[in-house]
């Protein structure tokens, strides 16, 4: 035999059970998205591209590479080592757009005249950095991927920058190197 | 109006067709101090069956699926996933008279268990990467369909299901929020997020048999067993959570452990009296061995610990003999 015992109906227990996760993600969402909201650059860079063989010593560099001197960009000659020889003129330049978040090749002439920042930071006080994500714990909760990347931020707001990460597929760490930013 | 006139009169009314035996029921479960006769045994023995042969036949279905898994193509690998949950879904719903209940709920588990592998067969063969993305999705999809299913049918199972793929969905949520802002180095928020799930789990648990009464005796057993597992589930998240925080947190740990054995008593869970007491043997080792070891040395902290392990037993043994069990 079982007892029923009587009890009144009492939905308090039930709403503040299924609210407590929402209301942590809600919370959680706020505290680390509103920054986000704030992280408007206003100055755009430039950057290059190292290859690979800056790594790997196959025996070729860029015959030029580039530095921010008095505020202009120059060239720097690249030396020879013992048995290297030149790919190329130049290395590839690329300015970025943090307005509509686009990257296009551009070229020394183009760009010698700009007035750049060496930064690292912008004058604004942003900087750019790779960001390793993760793979859930032990991938029970899904890797992704698609946020490894580089991003530019300032305090506790970021941005990807997605010109930089999708369009230019092949970027790692280590193959961005920032050469200024415009003023 | 004496005992036999009352009876013959509820008789004439179920006869005319005035109140029905569910209308009875619901008198009896909200009333107070209502006894009801328990189920018949052929009835549990029917359930009994059900059991087994399910899960034989997910064994069975299994091992099969697993050996022919390449052979069956595409199409064979959706149907004996995704096709299999849909048609035990549907007959879950099929199975709704009362003395079918055991079987739609066994259908339910039965399709629940099979839905996020057929979502995952189905979208990698669609080429759709399984991403937290993706995972958020179809643990809120499975959290509807399967709440759906909880909130018409009433099959107290859904109760576990539902709870399940909401925090499946809530892990996944909170991982890519972390996750893509750089905070997942940081591993207390996981620690802090299980916490509060636990303490979602207590409340749900708590607030189940008050908001959804029971509506005859079998109903009533089973909303008492999800309770005790969701007790269990939210003990466990919360002290297991808890004991990996550190620091300071040790202290209000304490708190927690004690928490938990008086709200064992409360609430008449066995499930978090064991958990608790378990708990707190493991944080007498942790904080003995801590902060103990190096001014009263090994020897002395094992015969202390020891004998309050022995005392967490002895209290444990009390508490269930006096409160719970009675």
């Amino acid at each position: 035999m079982l007892k029923l015992t009587h009890m009144k109906t009492n939905h308090w227990p039930l709403i503040i059970g299924i609210s407590i996760p929402i209301l942590f993600i809600i919370i959680i969402s706020i505290i680390i998205f509103t920054p986000n909201l704030y992280i408007k650059p206003a100055h755009n860079f430039l950057y290059t591209t190292l290859g690979e063989e800056n790594y790997y010593g196959s025996g070729q560099i860029y015959k030029n590479t580039y530095a921010v001197e008095n505020e202009r960009l120059v060239l720097r000659p690249g030396v020879l080592q013992e048995k290297q020889t030149y790919k190329a003129d130049f290395l590839p330049l690329y300015l970025y757009d943090v307005t509509t978040d686009s990257s296009h090749q551009v070229t020394y002439e183009d760009e010698k005249n700009l007035a750049l920042d060496p930064g690292p930071t912008s004058p604004d006080g942003y900087s750019v950095s790779w960001e390793y994500n993760h793979d859930g714990i032990f991938e029970l909760f899904g890797s992704d991927g698609s946020k490894n990347g580089y991003f530019i931020e300032k305090g506790k707001g970021k941005k990807q920058l997605t010109g930089l990460n999708s369009s230019n597929g092949y970027y790692y760490q280590g193959n961005f190197k920032l050469i200024g930013w415009v003023k | 109006m004496e005992k036999q006139q009352i009876i013959a009169f509820i008789n004439e009314q179920i006869a005319n067709g005035k109140i029905t035996p569910s209308d009875l029921a619901t008198i009896t479960s909200t009333n107070s101090s209502v006894v009801v006769k328990e189920q018949s045994s052929p009835a549990n023995l029917i359930n009994i069956f059900y059991t087994i042969g399910t899960i034989i036949a997910i064994v069975g279905v299994g091992i099969l699926v697993a050996q022919h898994w390449d052979e069956i193509g595409f199409a064979g690998r959706v149907i004996v996933t995704l096709g299999i949950s849909l048609a035990t879904y549907i007959f879950g719903w099929v199975f709704g008279k009362p003395e079918q209940k055991s079987l739609s709920q066994i259908m339910f588990v039965f399709s629940a268990a099979l839905a996020p592998l057929g979502s995952y067969v189905l979208l990698h063969e669609a080429g759709v990467t399984y991403d937290q993305t993706i995972q958020i999705m179809v643990a809120t999809v499975l959290f509807i369909i399967f709440g759906t299913a909880l909130f018409f049918s009433k099959r107290n199972i859904l109760v576990l299901v539902t709870i399940g793929f909401g925090s499946w969905a809530y892990y996944a949520i909170v991982l890519k929020m972390f996750g893509s802002n750089g905070y997942y180095l940081d591993g207390d928020f996981i620690k802090w997020a299980s916490m509060l799930l636990g303490a979602a789990y207590l409340f749900i648990a708590y607030g189940y048999s008050s908001s959804v009464p029971a509506t005859d005796e079998s109903d009533a057993r089973e909303k008492r067993a999800i309770q005790n597992v969701l007790y269990g589930l939210g003990t466990l998240a919360i002290l297991g959570a808890g004991i990996f925080v550190g620091g300071i947190f040790d202290l209000v740990y304490i708190a927690l452990i004690f928490a938990a054995i008086y709200g064992s008593v409360y609430v008449k869970s066995r499930s978090m009296l064991m958990l608790g007491s378990l708990f707190l043997m493991a944080h007498i080792i942790k904080i003995t061995s801590k902060y103990f070891i190096d001014s009263i040395g090994w020897p002395v902290a094992l015969i202390g610990v020891g004998f309050l392990v022995i005392g967490v037993g002895y209290m444990t043994y009390y508490l269930n003999r006096k409160f719970i069990s009675s």
